[in-house]
């Protein structure tokens, strides 16, 4: 047993409302910038000034969208499991781009 | 839409109202004066105000006149308002006031324009809540972003909207009467809430992406993503040089970007060999303000030029935002429904907060004690800064003239602001004071009108075409607010006859 599991498998304070609004808030946040990054990074039309637009115009249209993704998780844990599994996909997207050159 | 969904999306909606409506409120209501910030610009001085528009100026002998009376800065900015018969020369320091130097378009001569600086108290206001840069343009944009989260929430939980569009119940309990104004009000104004939701959420937050931005393109160099955009800057070389005339140039600009419709000209490291004179502004025909031609000041060569009307969709949507936010197309109508839809918007924001005042006290059935402290606040900031707003438009017309008037334009502001707060927290009834704001802030405004006509000798009907067109604009605000107390003070005589009616709602408790 530890401050966050009850030791049966259940997680608590992760699973809280408060952890739920902190995925919507901060999770949909950094998983947005990953994705602005990923969209200036392999955004294939134009030049870079279009490029940079074309991650920057929507950044928080896509943090609206993953917001209430986050929110609307059955509790903090689904929320937080949606963020993590948005942030690792994106992650991995950018670092080929930046491994690959 | 399942209900434990509709119930998370309701929450929500009224969550981020009650922790962000105050300041949407603000921001809002403070857009109304900043969408007219250069028609009060003007207005503020009584000689800008007699100006006649021009088709053309000769810049470089306002600049010579400016040079020879201590404007002599190699950094500085041409503003050249034609349609208002006006130059302005600007030249920025960090930690230092701004120089402006104003001249007459059709005579190059220097201009006394007064001292007033309320356009900008109430411009700054909106833009970044006075606060320090860019600390303030964000909050701005972070309240755009509630906006745009709330709005979501708010269609996604309103079903039934082909209904509430015209739902009006004015005879049955005071929640539902707010209710219904609030969804008519959402409803109604919906196509602009979400475009300067999504035009002022862009404005504020993308200084916070840019770095981000310059790091997938610029190595994460944010100036060279700038320059990439708006044009570079000049490096001194510290040789001297002259540059050639400032009209040819901008016959050259023009003859490169036919359709730029010149706002500002930034004069950069003037009187080097690598000086550079950057042309920038609106498409004459377009929606788009990221037109610029960058050209050498010593040999006329062009450097760099943007003309984002006709690159990609993304650069085309991003040059669109401003004039969409600040209504820089269309005539003055468009600017009128602009600012009945603001109203409108404000209005919404503050039955938001009402609803769930109205909602606290609905189990108790029965009049509280005190105020909520949110009733408290959201009488106090949003009734004050209407009245704020009054007493500083007032201010300006009484106090033409007196050399001082800038520093007590902008301490009445603040002054009665911070009043209305103070006064929100004392034992005065909640809908009284909302009464004294409403009837203060309407006689404030026709004091304005008579000011101006003594101390100005502007009058309703004998003065310019701008002054007339502000006049009428206060006139009508005046009206509104008057008819608005008019409207409270029935509403309080009908409670007294029919408490009932109020169920769940204590007179005290909310501001109307």
């Amino acid at each position: 047993m530890s401050v966050w599991s009850d030791g049966q498998g259940n997680w608590p304070r992760l699973n809280s409302t408060l952890s739920r609004v902190l995925a919507a808030l901060l999770g949909a946040l950094i998983a947005t910038v990953l994705l602005t990054l990923c969209i200036t990074l392999w955004w294939p039309f134009g030049d870079a000034v279009e490029q940079i637009f074309a991650g920057g115009v929507f950044f928080f249209v896509f943090w609206a969208g993953f917001f209430y993704w986050a929110l609307l998780a059955k509790g903090g844990l689904q929320a937080w499991r949606r963020m993590l599994l948005l942030m690792a996909s994106l992650t991995l997207i950018n670092a080929v781009h930046f491994v690959g050159g | 839409m399942q209900q434990a969904t509709h119930k998370t999306l309701y929450n929500t909606h009224s969550w981020i109202g009650i922790w962000c409506g105050i300041l949407l409120f603000v921001v809002t209501f403070s857009g109304l004066p900043a969408m007219f910030a250069h028609e009060l610009e003007v207005w503020q001085s009584p000689t800008l105000s007699q100006l006649h528009s021009v088709d053309s100026t000769q810049l470089d002998s306002v600049v010579a006149d400016a040079k020879a009376n201590g404007f002599d800065y190699a950094d500085y900015f041409i503003v050249p308002e034609l349609e208002r018969g006006f130059v302005q020369l600007v030249h920025f320091e960090e930690g230092q006031e701004p120089d402006i130097r104003y001249y007459d378009a059709s005579t190059q001569q220097p201009l006394e324009i007064g001292h007033s600086d309320m356009a900008h108290v109430l411009e700054h206001l909106h833009t970044d809540l006075h606060l320090p840069s860019p600390v303030g343009r964000y909050v701005v944009g972070l309240a755009g972003m509630a906006m745009l989260l709330s709005i979501i929430a708010g269609i996604l939980i309103h079903v039934k909207w082909r209904k509430e569009f015209v739902m009006l119940r004015p005879k049955r309990s005071w929640r539902l009467l707010l209710t219904d104004h609030h969804k008519l009000l959402g409803l109604w104004t919906l196509p602009f809430a979400f475009i300067l939701a999504f035009s002022g959420t862009i404005l504020g937050l993308l200084g916070l992406v840019s770095p981000l931005l310059a790091v997938a393109k610029f190595d994460g160099d944010v100036d060279k993503a700038v320059a990439a955009v708006v044009g570079p800057q000049a490096e001194v070389s510290g040789t001297a040089a002259s540059r050639l005339s400032l009209d040819a140039l901008q016959q050259q600009a023009l003859s490169i970007q036919p359709e730029l419709d010149v706002h500002f000209i930034h004069v950069t490291a003037d009187g080097d060999a690598n000086g550079l004179v950057k042309f920038s502004g609106n498409h004459v025909e377009k929606l788009s303000n990221l037109q610029n031609v960058t050209l050498q000041l010593t040999n006329g060569e062009l450097v760099h030029q943007s003309d984002a009307a006709e690159r990609g969709p993304f650069q085309r949507i991003f040059a669109a935002v401003t004039p969409l936010h600040f209504v820089m197309f269309g005539d003055i109508m468009l600017k009128a429904f602009y600012a009945l839809s603001t109203l409108a918007l404000s209005l919404m924001i503050v039955t938001g907060n009402m609803i769930w005042l109205a909602k606290l006290d609905a189990p108790h059935k029965a009049a509280r004690a005190k105020p909520h402290p949110l009733a408290r606040f959201t009488l106090g900031i949003c009734a004050g800064l209407v009245s704020a707003c009054a007493a500083l438009i007032c201010a300006s017309t009484w106090l033409q003239g007196m050399a001082q008037q800038a520093a007590l334009e902008e301490g009445t502001f603040w002054l009665v602001w911070v009043l209305a707060l103070a006064l929100a927290f004392s034992p005065l009834t909640l809908r009284r004071q909302l009464s004294l704001h409403l009837n203060g802030a309407s006689a404030l405004l026709l004091l304005t009108l008579l000011g101006d006509g003594i101390i100005n000798g502007r009058w309703l009907w004998h003065a310019p075409l701008l002054t007339v067109g502000v006049h009428i604009g206060l006139l009508a605000m005046a009206a509104m607010l008057a008819f608005a107390a008019a409207l409270l003070a029935r509403m309080q005589a009908n409670s007294e006859r029919q408490p009932q009616r109020h169920e769940g709602f204590s007179a005290d408790s909310s501001p109307a």
